[in-house]
């Protein structure tokens, strides 16, 4: 059995693990199971297993990290969203909860993964830099505190409209909104700082690849709206003593803005992003023409 | 008039409406292909398809919307949003002013028998409560703020400054940015001046972009795994006045010289030819450079002195066409094949291999050497160390912040009907740090009134 065939067979796993893992999170939080709850929780533990061997044996049958393909952004970067969010869940059992957000995201991104190619190629030479690699890692780290942070805000939204309050629920297991709050807050902070260390390492990677650090390409510009976004929020906390849903929704709305940053500008033609044909000819050793 | 105008720059509401005007370029930037390079060549292949729509486009400076003016005046008032928030954020009177005071539920009330001693009791209760909190009299004089987390508020001005900082950075890039493309052949040199530039470069808007030195490119090698470059490596030598010197420059890895880095970005074949006609004039004898890529080489046309035009195609390796398209720059056995057009005539061809001679219409074609060439981006930005400075700044500017939340304790001193007076202590964001300290300093308040 190839490397590529066992990690194939380990990446379907995850996918139906979080899928389980999902549909148990979705009943416990509309049935107000926590017996659900759990199930789901064994699931992600589950589906996480599968998900880090599936990147293990994609290293090793490789021999480098995973961040050159888009495929292998997408697995590296999921896998990044479902430890925090088990970090999260060990560190609180209570906020298991969030993990109806965090898992429907985990298994819509790992959707589209699985329909983009995944054959292992060399590394081509714009892709061998330091600073390519603090960038990817900080790209990962900030998609996975955004995605905690969305889904802890999607709890605190639930949760406040809950009325009267439902004892003994899976949700109502979950802390009071001023403390999902708190928690949303922290995350937004943690994933604002590693955004900017990311932009950071991404403009000085592109001033030695493109000769500029900042063209205003579809990518760039949105990380920065995002990462304004995000600023918007931590403003609003800090300075203006904003408190409660209306946060909440920010949280969850620039996650669109993550979305688009990842994943929608890939769609353009016109991003000095598109690295799909990287590397295939001279033409195209620096950027796409 | 003035306090307004800062009002106004200063407005979380200012840099909502900036946030959505950039937001609103980011959708035109998506729909709209932009004539800013990489994406050129759509662009020139939009317009071309759409011409009236593309003149209204051009009219209105959507077709380069990020550097249109209209965007540069709101950069321009983004960075004023920006150092406004700092200025105001610094503000000792705006930090001292203290807020309505909340209601008794939820806040703590300390009763005292006049008003002087409560002033005794809240200086004494404040000089034991903690050194970490800093207390300030309030604008109005009447209560006291206790500010805890300096090192988060130092935190937020560094990170404000950087983000200045990387607006003026923005500025000096724009200013002293010096940007072309210079394509050079292998063995080839060129003076550095303007004229060696194909198209004409981006030059400074303060001092020379050039000095008196030249440029050469001396070797380019390239590897590759799966059809794909792995690596490529080329040694540029730069000729000045102070002497000569021989740099690497590889992709990720721009050669430096004199404040310019030179950084590799695209290429082809370049075939050496002497072309002559029955008389014995000489219509071409130089290098050809060329850019089309075509399965297993490369495809360009020249003009000659007598107006036909000659196609040129290579092969990087006559012997193995797989080889030859999937390692093009490899040139191992390399063929040029010459096709001679006269109007609309039927075109003849030839295939040579480099030093043969071949009679083509009426053309003796002599090959030379099969070598390959390489456009360079050539770049010049004084905006750079600010820039970076600017980035260093905002990191740990965020870290302080983030890491060092600013808090603040109110005590709040009135009198009441009964000639008495009490203090109202309450905290700011009812985070746990500021409820201990109000707890902490109501207790010491508490003690006060039994001494």
């Amino acid at each position: 059995m190839s490397y590529q065939s066992i990690e194939t067979a380990l990446f379907w796993l995850a996918v139906v693990s979080y899928a389980v893992a999902t549909l148990f999170a979705v009943g416990g939080l509309t049935f107000g199971s926590t017996k659900a709850g759990r199930y789901s929780w064994a699931a992600t533990l589950a589906g996480f297993g599968f998900h880090t061997a599936s990147i293990a044996t994609r290293w090793i049958g490789s021999g480098r990290l995973p961040y050159v393909q888009d495929y292998e952004n997408i697995v590296a970067g999921t896998w990044f969203v479902v430890l925090a969010f088990i970090v999260v869940g060990f560190w609180r059992a209570a906020l298991r909860v969030a993990g109806t957000g965090v898992l429907a995201f985990t298994l819509l991104s790992l959707g589209i993964a699985a329909t983009l190619p995944s054959a292992v190629g060399p590394v081509t030479a714009p892709y061998k830099s330091i600073w390519l690699g603090v960038h990817v890692l900080f790209a990962w780290a900030t998609y996975a505190a955004y995605t905690i942070s969305s889904a802890l805000g999607l709890t605190e939204i639930l949760k406040s409209r809950q009325h009267p309050p439902k004892e003994g629920t899976w949700l109502d297991r979950a802390p009071d909104v001023e403390r999902l709050g708190e928690l949303t807050f922290r995350w937004v902070g943690y994933g604002f700082l590693v955004n900017g260390v990311m932009i950071a390492s991404g403009s000085i990677w592109a001033h030695d690849l493109w000769g500029a650090y900042w063209s205003w390409d579809p990518v760039e510009t949105w990380s920065l709206l995002t990462w304004l976004a995000y600023g918007l929020y931590l403003h609003g906390r800090i300075t203006l003593g904003w408190r409660g849903k209306r946060l909440a929704w920010i949280a969850i709305l620039a996650l669109i803005g993550v979305l688009m940053m990842f994943w929608g500008v890939q769609l353009l033609p016109s991003s000095y992003h598109l690295f799909k044909d990287l590397g295939s000819g001279m033409g195209q050793v620096g950027r796409p023409r | 008039m003035a306090p307004r105008i800062m009002r106004f720059l200063a407005s979380v509401r200012l840099a909502a409406v900036l946030m959505g005007i950039l937001l609103a370029a980011c959708v035109i930037s998506f729909v709209v292909p932009q004539s800013n390079k990489p994406q050129l060549t759509l662009y020139e292949t939009w317009s071309a398809n759409n011409p009236e729509l593309a003149a209204v486009i051009n009219a209105v400076g959507f077709d380069d919307v990020f550097s249109s003016p209209l965007m540069m005046a709101i950069y321009a008032l983004l960075a004023a949003n920006l150092t406004a928030c700092t200025l105001r954020r610094l503000s000792r009177r705006r930090r001292r002013r203290v807020s309505v005071p909340p209601a008794p539920e939820h806040a703590t009330d300390v009763g005292f028998g006049d008003a002087a001693h409560a002033d005794r009791a809240l200086r004494s209760a404040l000089s034991r409560v903690s050194r970490a909190w800093k207390p300030t009299r309030s604008e109005g004089g009447d209560g006291v703020v206790l500010d805890g987390g300096w090192l988060g508020f130092i935190g937020s001005m560094i990170l404000h400054a950087g983000l200045i900082l990387l607006l003026v950075g923005g500025l000096v890039s724009a200013l002293t940015r010096f940007g072309g493309e210079l394509a050079l052949t292998v063995g080839q040199s060129l003076p550095d001046v303007a004229e060696s530039y194909p198209a004409p470069p981006r030059e400074p808007l303060f001092g020379s972009g050039y000095s008196d030195g030249s440029v050469g490119l001396e070797s380019l090698q390239f590897d590759y795994e799966d059809g794909l470059i792995t690596s490529a490596e080329g040694v540029l030598s730069f000729q000045s006045a102070e002497g000569f010197e021989l740099k690497k420059v590889r992709i990720n890895e721009p050669a430096r010289w004199n404040g310019k880095s030179y950084l590799l970005f695209s290429g082809g074949h370049a075939v050496a030819l002497r072309v002559a006609d029955k008389n014995g004039s000489v219509l071409l004898d130089g290098i050809v450079r060329l850019g089309d890529r075509t399965d297993g080489g490369y495809a360009d046309t020249a003009k000659l002195a007598d107006g036909s035009v000659l196609g040129v195609r290579t092969a990087a390796d006559a012997s193995d066409p797989r080889k030859s398209d999937e390692e093009v720059m490899i040139i191992r056995d390399p063929q040029v094949t010459v096709t001679v057009t006269r109007g609309s005539q039927p075109a003849t061809s030839a295939t040579l291999t480099p030093g043969a001679r071949a009679e083509v219409d009426g053309l003796t074609v002599e090959a030379g050497r099969v070598t390959l060439w390489t456009t360079f981006l050539v770049r010049e930005d004084g905006g750079i160390p600010v820039t970076y400075l600017a980035f260093a700044l905002v990191i740990i500017g965020m870290t302080l912040r983030l890491a060092f939340p600013n808090r603040s304790v109110v005590a709040w001193a009135h009198g009441t009907e009964d000639g008495g007076a009490t203090v109202r202590v309450w905290s700011r964001r009812n985070l746990p740090a500021e409820e201990t300290v109000a707890e902490r300093l109501v207790a010491h308040l508490q003690e006060e009134v039994r001494t």
